[in-house]
């Protein structure tokens, strides 16, 4: 799968180093900081690259199910945004990180019958996920984390 | 763009209780007028036959609480133990899934004879299968058995179907929990269970029998011993049972009649069986759109192209770009909630390259949610779609009202061509 920026303002592309020590950091994913993205690449045995953008960096993980996980960190070096879609969901521990519980507990207080779409808006956390089988996709965010110049339209 | 969604978040928190199931103060009047429904003009719904069943919109199963359904089509199947006529049960509220495939029930609605007597499928180790199915909002997770399947006078032997919380597999693989919250209670899922009728057989395909990457399918050994991930056999995976019907197997049709501007309160329609098999299932002069290996099609909607676009009857709303149009509403769902109701179209493109526009309208769904609290059918009601890459426009159920859409299977043969294919 191909993702060109929506905005044109790619600066370049690099290839992330994949971590595959045995000491990890515990923080990993949604909130975590910049080298949790390695860790997320080593945890789903993805391949990855990173994508820096004006303000931030997108890091596009691509797992052996096939499915994608964009990860993006901003200047702070903090992980603000994740984004997936394929045919298998991927760990979203790994990707949401501290934030999964979170999500798992306020979507089981609104549970609903459409199993192709959900909803979870904290104070600080968004999580939006969809889809049919063969193909599902997501996407969550950190209101307080997000860098002043982006919005959550601008994840991809 | 993003003033404007920060907006929308900090009204959202404002709001305490889901909009959809509260009720009470209503938001101001709606501003209607338009015409009732979507197309609809000419629309026959099958009467009572063999290859016909009843198919309801209602607020879901009892159980439910305040978190009663909408947009959900519902039908009664029937299992049996395979080979029995006897040690059969009848279950309601089954939800019919155009976007996934598979029959799928709940094991607390299961009678005792029946839960007990269903086979179990099993590796070539002979380790019992169980199954963690992903869903857009959640995982189930539950044994493998084998059934027999009737609906209506449509028979299927020892079809794969899942028994969602089968209580003899209590402990969940962490790979399959880490996919989200569970649901595997009448409460959690909003129905007793699930039929997948869309335009493949099986949820997974072949590559469910090569590799384990996809997290679907689990040895657990009988007793406790930890799962671990195993290929299956193709014709192990869960698969729509319409397939192995003896007749009227190359698909299905969703009929549900149109519905007013408002919403009404249920809307009663049919789900047939078979393209073109029997005097009550023609394709006519429906537009045939084929799909691609993931059963999408691409639809153009505000002169922008959506390539990985799908038709959903287990989508309570049709999900798409908001573009300009308010976003409003909290979980489980964020709304589409113009100031008045707008009348637009979208053109869906197969992969055959045929097309054919459909017109619908967006309304103010927290408004018509609030105006008519017990109302569970609506025509009107779209979210912003969740795809991250801005590809999808899924017709969900709202687009079925007033159509007769056609669902054909993956290498059947029909009228209009080889399945897999979306016609309307």
């Amino acid at each position: 799968m191909k993702h060109s920026s929506r905005t044109g303002k790619v600066l370049g592309v690099a290839l992330a180093t994949v971590v595959a020590g045995s000491v990890l950091p515990a923080f990993a994913g949604l909130g975590g900081d910049a080298a949790s993205v390695d860790v997320d690449v080593a945890k789903m045995k993805g391949q990855a690259r990173a994508t820096p953008v004006a303000g931030y960096t997108m890091s596009e993980i691509t797992l052996p199910s096939g499915t994608v996980v964009h990860e993006f960190v901003s200047s702070e070096g903090k992980v603000f945004a994740v984004s997936w879609k394929g045919m298998a969901v991927p760990d979203l521990s790994q990707t949401l990180g501290t934030y999964f519980a979170e999500y798992k507990a306020a979507a089981a207080a609104t549970p609903h019958a459409s199993h192709h779409n959900l909803t979870v808006q904290q104070p600080d956390l968004v999580v939006r996920t969809g889809g049919h089988m063969r193909n599902w996709y997501g996407q969550a965010y950190v209101l307080s984390l997000l860098p002043p110049n982006f919005s959550p339209d601008d994840i991809k | 763009m993003r003033d404007a969604v920060r907006k929308i978040h900090l009204l959202a928190l404002l709001q305490l209780t889901f909009l959809a199931a509260c009720g009470g103060s209503g938001g101001g009047s709606l501003s209607t007028g338009g015409t009732g429904g979507t197309g609809g003009s000419g629309q026959t719904i099958a009467s009572a036959a063999p290859n016909v069943v009843t198919m309801t919109v209602d607020a879901g199963p009892a159980g439910l609480g305040a978190n009663t359904t909408f947009n959900i089509p519902y039908i009664s199947v029937t299992i049996c133990v395979p080979g029995s006529t006897t040690n059969c049960q009848t279950i309601d509220h089954i939800e019919v899934d155009t976007g996934s495939y598979g029959l799928r029930v709940i094991s607390s609605v299961l009678n005792p004879a029946i839960f007990s007597g269903l086979p179990q499928e099993a590796t070539s180790a002979n380790v019992p299968i169980v199954e963690c199915t992903q869903f857009g909002d959640g995982f189930s997770w539950g044994s493998m058995r084998l059934a027999d399947i009737s609906i209506s006078g449509e028979k299927a032997a020892s079809v794969p179907m899942q028994v969602m919380g089968d209580p003899n597999y209590p402990t969940i693989p962490t790979p399959c929990s880490n996919t989200g919250p569970e649901e595997d209670t009448v409460a959690q899922f909003g129905a007793n269970g699930i039929l997948g009728v869309g335009p493949f057989v099986q949820d997974c395909g072949p590559p469910c029998t090569s590799s384990t990457q996809y997290g679907l399918y689990y040895a657990c050994p009988t007793g406790g011993g930890a799962c671990s991930p195993t290929f299956v056999l193709l014709s192990q995976e869960a698969a729509n049972p319409v397939a192995t019907f003896t007749t009227d197997n190359n698909g299905v049709i969703m009929e549900l009649p149109s519905v007013p501007d408002a919403g009404a309160i249920t809307a009663k329609g049919a789900l047939v069986f078979g393209i073109g098999t029997e005097g009550n299932n023609a394709l006519g002069s429906a537009t045939v759109l084929t799909t691609d290996t993931s059963g999408e099609i691409s639809v153009t909607y505000n002169n922008v192209s959506y390539p990985t676009s799908f038709i959903d009857s287990g989508s309570n709303l049709n999900f798409i770009d908001p573009g300009s149009v308010t976003v409003c509403g909290t979980s489980p769902n964020q709304l589409l909630c113009p100031s008045s109701e707008i009348s637009t179209s979208a053109t869906a493109v197969g992969l055959n390259g045929t097309q054919s526009t459909v017109k619908f309208n967006i309304g103010d769904s927290t408004t018509l949610f609030n105006n008519n609290p017990s109302f569970t059918a609506f025509n009107n009601v779209a979210a912003p779609s969740s795809d991250p890459l801005k590809k999808t426009f899924d017709f969900g159920l709202p687009f079925f009202y007033g159509h007769n859409v056609f669902t054909a299977i993956e290498g059947m043969n029909t009228a209009g061509g080889m399945g897999p294919y979306f016609a309307y």
